[in-house]
């Protein structure tokens, strides 16, 4: 991927988070996502109904790099079902821990396929993905 | 030790007559009496901006500098801070604000 594209694509989504309104009155699920070595510290609020995931919204303090990845793997997982959305996951895991992935289902999520070259980033760019899959655990495949 | 802290002392306040001139940084400790500058950089993570000041050889502290309640005596979660010393120069201080002059620059090269 072109490095400017790459670049763009996290910044659009430091500067204009998607979803980034959550709170209690929602009335969601509540996870907090934080990271011992350092501040990031986000929640995720999610609604899931039926094996679907309806509505994820998020709020907190976290790096560049920690709210474009939270802000992405929302845009993506919205809509899917959990089985779907545990692929997605997994699928991305793979890219940053170089496994075999399927670069066509990330979208976005795509510019962060050079972040396993800085290693203390890789705990910034999983942060919402270790926290969801928490979640997403708890339901059955 | 009183010609360390004089320096240590014009090197602070050489960085803060800099600092202060840049509208987007916000200095927390204005009147600490120490070789620290604490600021922020308006919509800008302090840990992106220690991340991108790592990049030129800049060795600054971010986040909560292990001090979880600071904040409830500053009102500030999170800043970068700058350690001077007798070591440091105002070469350097220079280097660090120009690094820090062009906020599209920091956007740019902070990730």
């Amino acid at each position: 991927m072109d490095t400017e594209l790459r670049r763009e694509i996290i910044l659009d989504n430091y500067k204009y988070p998607f979803n980034k309104d959550g709170n209690d009155s929602f009335g969601y699920q509540k996870i907090n996502a934080n990271n011992v070595s350092c501040v990031d510290d986000i929640d995720l609020y999610v609604d899931i109904k039926d094996n679907i995931i309806k509505d994820i919204r998020f709020n907190g303090e976290a790096c560049a790099i920690s709210t474009a990845s939270t802000s992405i793997m929302l845009k993506y997982i919205i809509g899917k079902s959990i089985d779907d959305a545990k692929r997605f996951v997994q699928n991305f895991m793979n890219m940053v821990n170089e496994l075999e992935y399927d670069k066509n289902l990330l979208g976005e999520a795509i510019a962060f396929d050079e972040i396993y070259k800085q290693e203390n980033r890789k705990g910034c760019v999983t942060l919402p993905y270790l926290n969801i899959i928490k979640l997403l655990d708890r339901y059955n495949w | 030790m009183d010609k360390i802290e004089l320096y240590e002392s014009n090197l602070r306040k050489y960085l803060i007559d800099k600092l202060i001139k840049l509208d987007y940084i916000d200095i927390i400790n204005l009147e600490s009496e120490s070789g620290i500058v604490s600021f922020n950089i308006d919509g800008i993570f302090s840990q992106d901006v220690a991340f991108y000041l790592n990049k030129y050889n800049i060795c600054v502290r971010a986040g909560n500098h292990c001090a979880k309640i600071l904040k409830n005596e500053t009102g500030v979660k999170n800043s970068i801070r700058v350690s001077l010393y007798f070591y440091n120069t105002y070469e350097e201080i220079d280097k660090f604000v120009e690094l820090l002059s062009d906020k599209e620059k920091i956007m740019k090269e902070m990730i």
